[in-house]
């Protein structure tokens, strides 16, 4: 099957350029709530990403493996924290800038609470109790895996 | 009621620095694992995995950092230009790090795969080993046997002439009693040195013990499993239409696999990517008839008068051993192998034996 017909698409490119007579943009602008739209559709992407990568870990024979279950749970601890983050960044938006108080003499702002939105921005904005343990598994994980590949190494120059 | 952002501020900044400490020695340990063993697929994903992993933990860590700095030393302004940086960048390292941990459902297919491959060289590998057993077997068989042949043609003859003449001056001449026993033993000589070559001929009738009825059909099987790797690697097809039906004949089993992976190793090497080999087998006129043929690239006319003889050249194209060796070993199955072929049309090896040797229906 022809997909690509080149006097076609140079007709259609020409319709689009030449066609309207209203004023043309020659640039999509990038205004500023699509930076925070792309952010947090990269952190759905994220959490499908880890989701599908602990689950395919779970379900493959490498769980029965040295440190690849350490990998399940730093992939799920990651998910969590994605979602943690992904709340996190519109709690943020709902926070008004006038809560936030930095006394004459002090160097760190107070938080105003004056409902449950900043009560649970101030809890949102630990995410680090999540992505940190989440890369200490990792590490478990690799330091695990390098330990059997290391014996085995040995194991195979002994028998060599 | 008024909050104080310090632990929150605490958390974050010992948070940062702990993430790209702890992604650093994870991506030191992946490198590790990784010049373990550079050739693992496993281990190259991980290595890309830690990289990601580092440059995400680096890129937040560091936008955060910067944000408690530049807050602290006043310049919350020039933050609003770095946000966007920073965040755009963060942004980028949790799409790469989807993309990677998505694309883990590839790789585990790849690892599977390779695991597989690597379970089915290690079994061709075995039955290699077993074949290059009974290979040895065979050439000691054989030596043994020829050494035999040899000594009972080398000796016989003059012990023979010797007992003969022994006898016959025992006959002819009167000897005294001394003499005689000296001449008896002689005799007696002659007899254990004819003993010793009839013992030598025994190792030449044990040549046969190998020889048992065996279904033709599972043995191509057996063969064609061997070389199935080879073949898949190289984008040939091998078909087998087998005889309905068992197909028994008295063979030595391991002389013939040999014959027919040696035959179809010929003919993978005669192939190129997308050719074809057909085995077939049948019943013809109290003959059993196996049939291999290639689509490859066929033998030149020249080479085809010569080609069971050993080591012959013609131009760039010699033949070697294999196919003299698997002319012998038909011949002692009282059959034959006949070869045609058409440089560029193929090659069609037809190897018959007769269905006397087993107990074949005659058709």
């Amino acid at each position: 099957m022809k997909v690509f017909c080149p006097t076609c698409s140079i007709s259609i490119i020409l319709f689009f350029v030449l066609g309207p007579v209203e004023q043309a943009f020659a640039l999509q602008t990038h205004g500023g709530p699509e930076g925070l739209y792309a952010h947090q559709l990269a952190h759905l992407f994220f959490i499908v990403g880890m989701g599908s990568f602990a689950y395919r870990i779970h379900r493959s024979w490498l769980p029965k493996q040295h440190g690849w279950k350490y990998f399940v749970i730093g992939g799920m601890l990651f998910m969590a924290w994605n979602l943690w983050a992904f709340t996190g960044h519109f709690i943020t938006l709902l926070v008004p800038e006038k809560n936030f108080i930095l006394p004459e003499g002090r160097l760190v702002p107070l938080l105003h609470i004056t409902s449950w939105k900043e009560r649970l921005y101030y809890v949102l904005s630990m995410d680090h109790l999540l992505c940190v343990p989440a890369l200490i598994c990792f590490y478990f994980g690799l330091r695990r895996i390098l330990t059997m590949l290391s014996r085995r190494s040995i194991k195979d120059n002994e028998q060599v | 009621m008024y909050w104080s952002l310090f632990p929150i501020w605490i958390l974050d900044v010992s948070g940062c620095l702990v993430m790209i400490i702890i992604s650093f020695l994870c991506l030191a340990v992946a490198r590790k694992i990784y010049y373990l063993d550079t050739e693992n697929a496993l281990s190259a994903y991980l290595l890309w995995f830690c990289v990601a992993i580092f440059a995400f933990s680096l890129s937040r860590s560091l936008g955060h950092i910067l944000k408690h700095v530049l807050f602290f030393a006043g310049l919350k302004d020039w933050w609003q230009s770095f946000s966007p940086i920073s965040g755009s960048i963060n942004t980028m390292t949790f799409v790469i790090i989807g993309a990677i941990t998505l694309f883990f459902n590839r790789m585990e297919k790849i690892i599977h795969r390779m695991a597989r491959d690597k379970e089915k060289i290690e079994k061709a590998s075995c039955e290699l080993l077993s074949l290059n057993k009974d290979m040895e077997d065979i050439v000691s068989e054989r030596t043994r046997a020829e050494m035999a042949l040899r000594i009972a043609h080398e000796v016989r003859n003059p012990v023979a002439i010797i007992g003969g003449l022994v006898q016959r001056l025992k006959k002819k001449v009167s000897w005294d009693k001394k003499e005689q026993e000296k001449l008896d033993s002689v005799l007696k000589q002659t007899d254990k040195l004819e003993l010793l070559i009839s013992r030598f001929e025994c190792l030449v009738s044990e040549k046969s013990k190998h020889f048992a009825e065996e279904d033709i059909c599972k043995l191509i099987d057996e063969s064609r499993e061997f070389v199935l790797s080879d073949a898949e690697a190289k984008g040939v097809d091998i078909l087998y239409t087998p005889h309905t039906g068992k197909l028994n004949i008295q063979i030595d089993a391991r002389l013939i696999k040999v014959v027919i992976v040696h035959l179809l190793r010929n003919a993978i090497h005669a192939c190129d990517p997308g050719a074809s080999i057909r085995i077939s087998t049948d019943i013809h006129d109290c003959w059993l008839e196996l049939i291999i043929q290639d689509t490859g690239r066929g033998i030149p006319s020249d080479l085809l008068s010569h080609i069971f003889e050993p080591f012959y050249s013609s131009g760039e194209i010699k033949t070697g051993l294999g196919l003299p060796y698997i002319r012998q070993i038909i011949k002692e199955h009282k059959g034959s192998i006949s070869i045609e072929s058409q440089e560029g049309n193929g090659t069609r090896v037809t190897i018959r034996f007769p269905a006397l040797l087993g107990e074949l229906a005659c058709a």
